[in-house]
């Protein structure tokens, strides 16, 4: 109801203003793919407080008055398209762009328009371009978009070996990671060396640190919003790499000429080739790989209906001999229809499906023990927007998932094993949201949104409360479909931007999320066997309410861009664990939480040379995480896993000819907080080590450098070549990947600290084509 | 056969996997000793306290911590009064034979009822704790088994069965010894998953630990009460390391006052039989 009243005042307020106004709608869209382009600006030369941005469909819509006005559209990367138009009746304009001509020596650093992080109103948006990411050297020389996310500010590494990351403080569950809109549980493959993103596959990266879109719900953290490409309309092409230890193919083209199209892309890891050498039977039986497979298809059946389907499937296989063996991986399916009521009001329909699984074969002397683990959503959506005038842009919609997870369950042949039995949960989640992107005058724009999500834990099955000592004190059983516990929660999300100059702006943002699946991983790394849970009646919504405002200032004709960044989150009823938890095949692991508060708070500093032949960026972040759980360090605040105080990332890249270019990233951090000893004792005949505060100690300071260079072979508008060579580590830095405590080797009656380090030195070479 | 914690996806695994990717990767993983500056703590009392329902016997003892970077010389706890007393009223009073070593044999047993320990040390700190002692399983078999597990590749287990107590919730800790020398793995057990039938377990030896043609195995499987088996759960279960326990701390003690350890009452059962 509230809703609606909303809804209904922000429509009369605005019709106030209503004259004899015609409107102005169509796509952008790349001249030679056909793709269209997400977050373009098209604006009217003749008055430059009007102007519109692309959705996520490349859709635009202008409702002015009668007239005769130049179009421009910008869209870096791309010529400027300026098109005059006679306006006396609605009318639909497709504006087609054609690239810069392609010169190696222009390279293009991420923001979509190059006033974009001044003048944008989204607040804690960063968004990646693809063709940038190929440049910066990574590990194995796989171009990774999470890995370099975490060279921005606020965004920070988990470590080496892990690819989770933390986004201002919160811990790495509170990412909404969506493919094509579809959750990805666990983006990461072999144990976190590589994300399950093919760039060769991806079409637009953003990531929202705070204020996100009131569209996006569910994780208190971030939102890492990842779009496939559409494919091709126009011509068929292919494209790939061959490195190392995997390779790329993908190949895209028009179903019918500029109506439809298809991409088809896929990856895999080949490490375990080698292994068939061995002459070791139980060597040469292990399997040891990944693969990706991203599929998408549209078509356009009338000039306002358009369909997509997307969909991604990704594994990761290890197996030795024929004794042990597991898998797991994600696999999303979208459906999508876009209709346009009318030139003003656009519809986007999904249904989408989302899984994670996990198995576990194991071969025994008496029989096969198994273990199965799925979580998955069936998640239906309907995003309209409302191109209500120049000044306004309304987005509303709805949002139902179902969840059904299957915990870490045993099964055998063997019936004379006996295991626990873990129940499925099975959950509702719906939301409503509705928000607006007002251009309130040439200095102040906003974008405001509320959303409105309802989590609802169902039957059948036992369901346990537990007394503050984690025993269970009620054990009750409901029916399936039954409701056990319902959240609501109101999500606010606030951005604003004030222009001081034409090249500075203050921006002020809020969001407050609320997240019902925790990720349960008593561990310092993460696992592909971690178990999500839901909110129950005794695990309550973790929420988080974030605050930040910013400075940012564009110099030297927008050569540079540098801004500043300061937040404050607060969350609430954050899980931590009892001491000695046991989070495995456990059917009462909610009496193993422990629950409280946590505070986040810090400074981002980014200075960012976008052109010329030099382009790169440095990024500082000063921060602090805390938390305070009660039954934890005395009930005292403290620091959690992810509070790094410093860091640093600087990253070059540089053309040195129109063949060569050179790349160059290093990385500082304060070592993660860690719990260590503080004195040692002697119990059932070992030395056990005595403990005093919660994470009060630090792993060594990390650090390292990553070189790169990029030959290209050949290069024109259609066809590419190319050569990448990247050397991670290059001083051989070796970064501390665990601390651990052990007898001395050389004096037994002493003790010592032991540091495993992962990687030093890991040169890596690949060839890119497309043609 | 009962599994409640899986082997495959135990704790000391999950690096092996981690290891081997890296390793068949080409990486290199490199380990070296470093120095931490670890802050210093107050020594805490350690209390060590077992009473055995088959030797009548209790015995305590009973150190102090130390500081990390010191030796592993643990200084005894000397000159502490140390009482046990029954729900009847009975008290008695530990004799310290050694130092630190507080012993007491001739210890009347009963049943499903509980036993206070009481320990004031020189510097008049109070410490006191109880545990239930229950009544003695029976080992009905008891045979060594050969298992396929996990990376381990083949070997040889003990496996035992003996029927549980279907009235009340019951822990076991469970030891075994191989030609007398004791396992020094520390297992427990609930019923959980066998409350009221006939358990049937495999005991894993410790890696070092290898079963050949001849041994002597012996099993002594102890009866605890559930705060005995949560310090010894939390014990196994802490540590650090990259894939411990993201939160190392001290097992949750079940004796009051500030000391770390734990008193336990014990009911044992023992059986010894020789391989093959």
């Amino acid at each position: 109801m509230r809703l609606i009243t909303l809804i209904v005042l922000i429509l009369l307020h605005f019709n106030l203003f209503a004259q004899e106004n015609y409107t102005l709608s169509g796509h952008v869209k790349d001249d030679q793919s056909g793709e269209e382009m997400i977050g373009a600006i098209v604006s009217i030369k003749e008055d430059n407080t009007i102007r519109a941005t692309t959705n996520a469909y490349g859709f635009y819509s202008l409702t002015i008055p009668k007239g005769t006005y130049t179009v421009i559209v910008k869209y870096i990367g791309f010529q400027l398209f300026a098109q005059t138009i006679d306006l006396s009746q609605n009318i639909t304009v497709n504006m087609v762009l054609k690239p810069t001509l392609v010169e190696t020596n222009e390279v293009v650093v991420t923001g979509k328009k190059e006033s974009d992080n001044v003048t944008g109103t989204q607040v804690g948006m960063q968004k990646l371009q693809i063709n940038e990411i190929s440049k910066i050297p990574v590990i194995f020389g796989e171009k990774d978009i999470l890995k370099t996310l975490q060279l921005l500010p606020g965004v920070k590494s988990a470590g080496d070996g892990n690819s989770g990351f933390y986004v201002r403080g919160s811990n790495s569950d509170g990412n909404l990671i969506l493919l094509d809109e579809a959750v990805v549980y666990n983006a990461s493959h072999l144990l976190g060396f590589f994300s399950t993103f093919n760039s060769d596959a991806l079409k637009d990266v953003t990531l929202y640190k705070n204020a996100m879109p009131a569209n996006f719900g569910g994780r208190t953290a971030s939102v890492l919003d990842v779009k496939m490409k559409e494919g091709n309309n126009k011509q068929f092409g292919v494209s790939g790499g061959i490195g190392l230890i995997a390779s790329r193919f993908s190949i895209e083209g028009p179903i019918v000429k500029d109506k439809g199209s298809f991409l088809i892309s896929g990856r895999r890891t080949y490490a375990d080739m080698f292994l068939k050498l061995s002459s070791d039977a139980n060597i040469n039986k292990s399997s040891l790989y990944f693969y990706d497979l991203n599929l998408k298809a549209n078509y356009q059946w009338s000039p306002k209906d358009r369909v997509f389907i997307s969909s991604y499937l990704g594994r990761d296989n290890l197996g030795l001999g024929s004794t042990f063996g597991i898998d797991w991986g994600n696999a999303t399916a979208t459906l999508r229809w876009n209709h346009q009521f009318s030139p003003r009001l656009f519809l986007n329909t999904s249904a989408i499906y989302s899984k994670y699984t996990y198995n576990i074969n194991l071969s025994t002397g008496s029989g096969d023990i198994g273990i199965k683990s799925m979580i998955d959503n069936y998640n239906l959506k309907e995003d309209f927007t409302y191109f209500l005038n120049p000044k306004n842009t309304i987005s509303f919609g709805l949002q139902s998932t179902y969840h059904q997870i299957t915990p870490g369950q045993l099964s055998s042949k063997d019936t004379s094993i006996i295991f626990r039995v873990l129940q499925n949960k099975y959950a509702l989640e719906n939301a409503v949201y509705v928000s607006n992107e007002m251009n309130i005058s040439t200095r102040w724009r906003a974008i405001y949104g509320l959303r409105c999500s309802m989590f609802s834990l169902l039957g059948g099955g036992d369901f346990f409360t537990y007394n503050s000592k984690g025993e269970v004190i009620n054990t009750r059983t409901y029916a399936d479909g039954e409701f056990i516990k319902t959240y609501l929660n109101l999500e606010p999300r606030l951005s604003v931007n004030y222009a001081l100059t034409e090249s500075s702006s203050l921006k002020l943002g809020f969001a407050r999320n609320a997240q019902n699946l925790h990720l349960i991983s008593n561990s310092t790394s993460s696992n592909p066997t971690d178990l999500w849970i839901p909110s129950s009646q005794n695990v309550k919504p973790e929420t988080s309410n974030q605050t930040s405002l910013g400075y940012f200032k564009n110099f030297l004709d927008n050569q540079f861009e540098c801004s500043a960044e300061a937040y404050y989150k607060s969350m609430s009823n954050s899980i931590d664990y009892k001491d000695a938890a046991n989070t495995r095949a456990n059917d009462k692991v909610e009496g193993e939480l422990l629950y409280g508060i946590g505070r986040a708070y810090g400074v981002e500093l980014l200075l960012k040379k976008k052109t010329g032949r030099l382009t790169g960026w440095v990024g500082y972040t000063l921060s602090k995480t805390e938390k305070k759980i009660e039954g934890i360090n005395q009930n005292q605040w403290y620091n959690a896993r992810q509070d790094k105080t410093h860091d640093i990332s600087i990253v070059g890249m540089f053309d040195i000819t129109s063949k060569w270019t050179i790349s160059s990233t290093w990385v500082y951090s304060t070592g993660f907080a860690v719990t260590f000893p503080s004195g040692k004792y002697a119990m059932n005949n070992e030395v056990k080590y005595y403990y005093t505060e919660r994470n009060a100690y630090r792993m060594p300071a990390y650090h390292r450098l990553d070189l790169g260079a990029t030959y290209a072979i050949k290069k024109s508008a259609t066809r590419e070549s190319s050569l990448n060579f990247s050397l991670y580590n290059a001083y051989g830095r070796e970064n501390a990947y665990s601390i651990t405590f052990r007898e001395s080797v050389t004096d037994p009656t002493k003790t010592e600290a032991l540091q495993t380090a992962l990687f030093r030195w890991v040169p890596a070479i690949t060839w890119n084509f497309k043609f | 056969m009962t599994i409640q914690n899986l082997p495959m996806i135990s704790k000391s695994q999950i690096p092996t996997l981690f290891l081997l990717y890296v390793v068949l990767l080409g990486a290199s993983a490199c380990q070296k000793v470093v120095d931490i500056n670890l802050n210093t703590a107050n020594p805490k009392l350690v209390v060590e306290a077992n009473l055995e329902d088959n030797s009548n016997t209790c015995k305590v003892l009973l150190s102090k911590s130390v500081n990390f970077t010191e030796s592993n010389i643990f200084p005894a706890e000397q000159g502490a009064m140390v009482l046990l007393s029954k729900q009847n009223g009975e008290v008695d009073t530990l004799k310290e034979s050694l130092p630190g070593v507080y012993i007491q044999s001739n210890i009347r047993i009963c049943r499903d009822s509980a036993y206070v320990l009481n320990i004031k040390t020189k510097d008049g700190k109070l410490y006191q704790s109880q545990s239930i002692l229950r009544k003695p399983i029976v080992i009905d078999t008891m045979f060594v088994s050969e298992s396929n597990l996990g990376f381990r590749g083949k070997r040889y287990n003990v496996q035992v069965k003996f029927k549980d107590d279907g009235t009340i919730a019951n822990y076991y800790k469970l030891m075994v010894y191989v030609n007398g020398v004791k396992s020094s793995s520390l297992r427990v057990r609930t019923d959980e998953l066998f409350n009221g039938k006939m358990a049937d377990l495999i005991i894993r030896m410790d890696n070092n630990q290898v079963l050949k043609a001849g041994d002597q195995i012996t099993v002594n499987i102890q009866g605890i009460d559930k705060n005995a088996y949560t310090y010894f759960f939390g014990f196994n279960q802490l540590g650090s390391g990259p894939n411990a326990s993201a939160t190392p701390s001290n097992p949750t003690s079940n004796i009051d006052g500030d000391c770390l350890g734990y008193f336990s009452a014990n009911a044992n059962a023992v059986k010894t039989i020789l391989f093959p």
